[in-house]
C-alpha cells in the first residue's frame, strides 16, 4: 500500500508523507531514550520540586490534606510513566 | 461520492484548493448555516445572561472567587486547547504520528511546585495580577517591566486569535458572503468582545464549559469516525509503521522535529509558562472557590483532560495518515499538513457534520481569545490604570473600575484587531509570533520561578534577567551556531537555509535567564524584609494574611441550612447558631463559604463570609445585605455553609 501511494506522484505544497525514511529496526536508542530522559530529567524536576515543598514547609505531612495530595502527585507521575510506557510496548507489538 | 469528485478535480494533489472548496461546499448547506449561526447566538445570549453577575471587579476579573473545579477544569480545557490546536496538531500528528501529541503529555512534572508553592501563594495573597507580583515581591520597576511584556504578549496572542479564526472561516464566509479577511476579523471581533465586555469572567468561564465541551466531543467523535471508516481500532491500528505509533519523537536525529527540543521546549518551559506564568491562568485559579479547589482543577486538567484533548486534537492527523496508507485516492500523501483537519473532517463527516466540526474549531478560538481579552482587561486596570490614578491621589469607586474594565475590554478587543491585521501582513505568522514569545517568556518565566523558591533572588537580579535575557536569546537567534549549539545534545545542523534549534533554543533561552538572574543577585543586595507569603519557604504567612488571622485547620462538615437577611451584621459576615459552629468546627473570625446548595450551578450563587456573633434561630445562616448582593441567592433556596479554615 505504501507503495502505490508513492507511485501516486502528488505534487501539492506538502512533502510527500511517503519518502520519510523510516528506521527499521527500531533500535533500543530510538524507543527508549526519550522515554529514560523524560522521566530521568522530568523525574528530577518533579522530585526537586517535591524536596523543595518538604524543605520549605510548604508540604506538611502531618496534615491529612497534604499527605492526600502528595500520594495525588506520586500517582500522576505513574500514571503518565504508565501511559508512555504502554503506548511504546503497544507501538512495538509487545 | 462528493470527496471522490472533489479529489478528481484536483489530482494531483492541490491539497490547498481541495480543502477551500471542500468547506466552501459545505458552506452551500442551510443546515451547516444554522449550526454556526447558532453557536454564536448562544455564546452571546449566555455573556447577556451572565453580565447580570458582576457586581464588582472581582466579580469581572475573578469571577467572584467563588467557583467549584469542575468548572475551572472546563475552561482550562477550553482556554488550553489554543486557537490553531486542531489545524497545527493534526498537521504535527500527520506528520511524525504519535508523538505530535507529546506537547500534550508532559506537563505533570512541575506539578509539585505548582501545589504546593505558586497556587497557594497567588490564592492567599490575594494577587490580581504578575506584575502586581512582582511589584510585591520585588519593586515597582520590575513591575512596570512586566507588565509591558505581559501587555504586548497578550494583546499578540488576542491578534492571532483573531486572524487564525478568520483564516478558519474565510474559504468558508468568503465563498458564501464575499467577506474579505478584514471583515471577518470584525465580526469575530465584535462577538468575543461582546460577551466579554458585558458579561466578564463569569461568562468567560461558562462559555468556556460549553466550548470546553463541544471541542472535546468533537475530537473524540472525529476519532470513533475515523475508526469506523478503517473498520475498527485493530485494522487501524495494523496500518501504521512502528515508528509513527510510537509516543515519544526521535531522540536527536530529526532537525526539524525530535525529542530532546520538544522536552525542553514544552515540558520544561512551556510547562512552567503555562503553570507559573499565565495570566489567564491565574484569573481561572482566582475564580476557584478555595485553594483545594484550584488543585483539584488543575490536577483533573493535566491527569484526565489533557490527554483527551491530545486526542481530539491530533487524531485527525493519526487518521489522515491511515487514510493514505489505506487508499492514496482518498487523501494524496503530500497532503499540506495545515489541511489535514479540514480534508479528514470532509472525508468522514456530512455537512452537519462539518458545520459541527467548524462550531468545534470556532469554540477553540473563541475560548482561547475570550480568556486573553479578560486578561489583558485585568492587566490594564490592576497594573495601569489603578497604578496611575494613585499616583495622581485620585480616589475612585470598585463601580468606576468595573465601568472602565469594560471600556478597556472593548479597546482590547479592538487592539487585537489591530494586531491581527499587522500579523496578516507577515507571510509566516506562527514564525514570527512564535520567535516573539519565545524572546520574551523565558524572563518572565526565570523571574517568576526564581522569585517564588529562591528567598536570595534580588530586584537588580530580575531587572537583569529581563534586560541581559531579551538581549541574550535575541544573539542565539543570530548566532545559533556559537552560542545554542553547543547546548543542542547531538541534534544536527538542518539543510538549507532553515532556522536551526527551533526547539532546543528554549534549554539555551532558559539558562541565559536564570544565568543572569543568579548571577546577578549573587552580587547584589536581597530584599531585607517584605516577602510575608510570596515565596514558597512563608506559605503560613500567605494563609494568615489571607484570613486576618491564624488558620484553624480543624475538620469541620459541611451543613445545610436556609438562609436570611440581616442588616443589623457587619458587612462581610455572617452568623449561625452555637450547634452550626460546633459542627462546623469553627471559631469567631473564621472563614466560611456560603453556596446555593444546587451543585450544578457551580458556585454560580455562592459567597465568602467571616462567622461573626451567634444567633438562636437553629438551622438558619443570617448574612449580612452585602453577601447577598454578592451571592445572588434566590428566595426559598437552600444553602451549604463551609469553614475555609
Amino acid at each position: 500500500m505504501p507503495r502505490e501511494a508513492r507511485e501516486q506522484g502528488h505534487t501539492g505544497e506538502g512533502a510527500d508523507i511517503m519518502s520519510r525514511p523510516m528506521p527499521d529496526p527500531l533500535t533500543f536508542e530510538r524507543v527508549w531514550m526519550p522515554y529514560i530522559y523524560l522521566y530521568g530529567v522530568g523525574g528530577l524536576c518533579f522530585f526537586g520540586g517535591l524536596v523543595l515543598a518538604y524543605k520549605s514547609g510548604a508540604f506538611n505531612p502531618k496534615r491529612a490534606e497534604h499527605r492526600r495530595w502528595m500520594g495525588v502527585l506520586l500517582f500522576g507521575f505513574l500514571w503518565y510513566a504508565g501511559i508512555h510506557a504502554a503506548g511504546i510496548l503497544a507501538a512495538i507489538n509487545l | 461520492m462528493f470527496l471522490q469528485s472533489l479529489l478528481q478535480q484536483h489530482a494531483p494533489g492541490d491539497s490547498k484548493a481541495m480543502a477551500t472548496e471542500a468547506a466552501a461546499a459545505a458552506a452551500s448547506s442551510p443546515v451547516f448555516w444554522g449550526i454556526l449561526i447558532g453557536y454564536f447566538v448562544v455564546v452571546l445570549g449566555f455573556g447577556s445572561y451572565f453580565a447580570r453577575f458582576n457586581r464588582s471587579t472581582t466579580d469581572f476579573f475573578f469571577g467572584g472567587r467563588r467557583f467549584a473545579w469542575w468548572l475551572i477544569t472546563m475552561s482550562i480545557v477550553a482556554t488550553g486547547v489554543g486557537s490553531h490546536s486542531f489545524i497545527k496538531y493534526s498537521g504535527k500528528s500527520f506528520e511524525h504520528g504519535f508523538s505530535g501529541s507529546m506537547a500534550y503529555m508532559n506537563d505533570w512534572f512541575f506539578m509539585p511546585l505548582f501545589i504546593f508553592g505558586w497556587l497557594p501563594i497567588v490564592y492567599y495573597m490575594k494577587v490580581r495580577s504578575i506584575p502586581e507580583y512582582f511589584e510585591r515581591r520585588f519593586n515597582p520597576t520590575v513591575r512596570v517591566l512586566a507588565t509591558i511584556v505581559q501587555l504586548v504578549y497578550m494583546i499578540g496572542y488576542v491578534g492571532i486569535g483573531f486572524l487564525t479564526m478568520a483564516r478558519t472561516l474565510e474559504p468558508i464566509v468568503g465563498g458564501a458572503l464575499g467577506w474579505e479577511l478584514m471583515e471577518i476579523i470584525w465580526v469575530v471581533a465584535v462577538v468575543a468582545g461582546l460577551y466579554i465586555t458585558f458579561g466578564g469572567q463569569t461568562a468567560v468561564i461558562f462559555t468556556d464549559l460549553l466550548q470546553g465541551f463541544i471541542l472535546l466531543l468533537a475530537g473524540v467523535m472525529l476519532f470513533m469516525l475515523g475508526l469506523d471508516w478503517f473498520g475498527g481500532f485493530d485494522a487501524f491500528w495494523s496500518i501504521l509503521p512502528d515508528e509513527f505509533k510510537l509516543p515519544l519523537a526521535n531522540f536527536n536525529e530529526d532537525p526539524s522535529f525530535n525529542f530532546i527540543g520538544v522536552f525542553w521546549q514544552d515540558a520544561i518551559a512551556g510547562s512552567i509558562a503555562f503553570l507559573f506564568m499565565s495570566q489567564a491562568l491565574i484569573m481561572r485559579f482566582m475564580a476557584c472557590r478555595s485553594v483545594d479547589h484550584g488543585r483539584k482543577a488543575a490536577t483533573f486538567n493535566v491527569l484526565f483532560a489533557l490527554p483527551i484533548s491530545a486526542v481530539a486534537v491530533c487524531c485527525a492527523g493519526w487518521i489522515g495518515r491511515g487514510m493514505v496508507l489505506t487508499d492514496p485516492g482518498v487523501l494524496p500523501s503530500d497532503v499540506a499538513p495545515d489541511n489535514v483537519f479540514v480534508l479528514v473532517v470532509q472525508v468522514l463527516t456530512s455537512t452537519a457534520g462539518f458545520g459541527f466540526f467548524v462550531a468545534a474549531v470556532t469554540a477553540a478560538l473563541m475560548s482561547s481569545v475570550d480568556t486573553y481579552i479578560n486578561a489583558t482587561a485585568a492587566i490594564a486596570i490592576n497594573d495601569v490604570y489603578r497604578p496611575i490614578l494613585k499616583l495622581l491621589k485620585i480616589e475612585r469607586d470598585d463601580k468606576h473600575y468595573l465601568r472602565v474594565a469594560m471600556i478597556v475590554s472593548a479597546l482590547g478587543t479592538a487592539l487585537g484587531v489591530g494586531a491581527a491585521w499587522m500579523f496578516s501582513q507577515f507571510k509566516d505568522l506562527y514564525t514570527a509570533h512564535a520567535f516573539f514569545q519565545s524572546t520574551i517568556s523565558p524572563p518572565l518565566v526565570a523571574c517568576i520561578f526564581l522569585g517564588i523558591f529562591w528567598r536570595r533572588f534580588t530586584s537588580a537580579g530580575a531587572v537583569a534577567t529581563f534586560v541581559g535575557g531579551v538581549g541574550l536569546i535575541v544573539l542565539g537567534r543570530f548566532f545559533p551556531y556559537d552560542l545554542i549549539e553547543p547546548f543542542a545534545q547531538g541534534i544536527p545542523r538542518p539543510e538549507g537555509d532553515a532556522q536551526p534549534y527551533t526547539y532546543i533554543g528554549a534549554l539555551y533561552n532558559l539558562l541565559v535567564c536564570f544565568g543572569i538572574g543568579i548571577l546577578v543577585s549573587l552580587f547584589t543586595r536581597p530584599k531585607p524584609e517584605g516577602l510575608e507569603g510570596l515565596t514558597i519557604w512563608s506559605i503560613k504567612d500567605a494563609r494568615r494574611y489571607f484570613k486576618g488571622g491564624e488558620p484553624n485547620d480543624r475538620k469541620g462538615f459541611k451543613l445545610p441550612m436556609t438562609w436570611e437577611v440581616d442588616d443589623t451584621l457587619d458587612a462581610g459576615t455572617v452568623q449561625v447558631d452555637q450547634e452550626g459552629m460546633h459542627h462546623l468546627a469553627a471559631n469567631e473570625g473564621d472563614l466560611v463559604y456560603v453556596c446555593d446548595k444546587r451543585w450544578w450551578l457551580g458556585g454560580l450563587r455562592s459567597a465568602h463570609g467571616k462567622l461573626h456573633g451567634l444567633h438562636g434561630l437553629g438551622e438558619t445562616v443570617r448574612i449580612a445585605p452585602d453577601i447577598l448582593e454578592a451571592a445572588f441567592f434566590l428566595e426559598g433556596k437552600l444553602v451549604t455553609i463551609e469553614k475555609e479554615f
